[in-house]
């Protein structure tokens, strides 16, 4: 019983988190420092990494010998 | 004599950016078995979800940027050649799927380790099959594109194409 009633406590008292990258609350403030920190170049050059990759595989195969038919 | 090239690299663009939108739709958020920094900052809190979704919107936005370029060159390519192979287009989606599967999985899960495919696994025979995968694509799209046999056509200039418009 006294788990159930901490359990139903719990669920009233929590309030929904108001997380995004512009959000003004605590989270909010978390996510944005967790992005823009010391490493969101070193970070954005690594996600988008695979893409020049890519575009030269592309330009390579619009470039490629013998296409015709 | 028609060129294929317009043809088979928008096909192969499309192929990358499909690809990467079934990595990031079905893997990313349907599935979530991983998300783009998952390697680095496990989504064990409210701050780290949303900040491995803002790396995953970033891919997002690039997978989007390869799909835009191909619809161009899918455009431009269908202006050149009015009758385009079904099968070089297929092929050039397979082999677009398969490189990015291919490149995606070396980069991202090998080299720089951002991420896996099953994240509560680390390092597994996903990432391989995932690899493998794309290997496979690009070797089935390869074949498709080389097997479309050579056919002699004359050039449909845009003067031609308005001449015999109805």
């Amino acid at each position: 019983v006294r788990a159930q009633f901490a359990f139903v406590v719990m669920v009233l008292a929590s309030h929904g988190a108001s997380a995004c990258p512009l959000c003004h609350t605590e989270t909010g403030r978390a996510v944005r420092s967790g992005i823009f920190d010391g490493r969101f170049v070193p970070t954005l050059l690594e996600v988008v990494a695979p893409f020049p990759i890519l575009a030269a595989v592309a330009a390579f195969l619009h470039g490629a010998p013998r296409d015709r038919r | 004599m028609r060129t294929r090239r317009p043809l088979i690299s928008a096909g192969a663009l499309l192929g990358m950016g499909l690809g990467g939108f079934v990595d990031g739709i079905l893997l990313h958020q349907i599935l979530q078995v991983h998300g783009m920094l998952t390697a680095r900052l496990p989504k064990d809190s409210v701050a780290a979800v949303e900040i491995n979704m803002f790396w995953d919107g970033i891919f997002h936005a690039f997978t989007w940027l390869l799909t835009v370029l191909g619809v161009a060159l899918l455009f431009r390519a269908a202006r050149r050649d009015p009758d385009p192979s079904t099968r070089t287009f297929v092929g050039a989606l397979l082999l677009g799927y398969g490189a990015f599967n291919t490149v995606e999985g070396f980069v991202d899960h090998y080299v720089l380790h951002l991420h896996h495919v099953v994240e509560r696994l680390g390092p597994s025979m996903w990432d391989v099959v995932f690899l493998a995968s794309g290997l496979l694509m690009m070797a089935i799209g390869t074949a498709l594109v080389r097997s479309d046999a050579p056919v002699r056509h004359t050039v449909c200039s845009d003067a031609s194409r308005e001449q015999h418009r109805p």
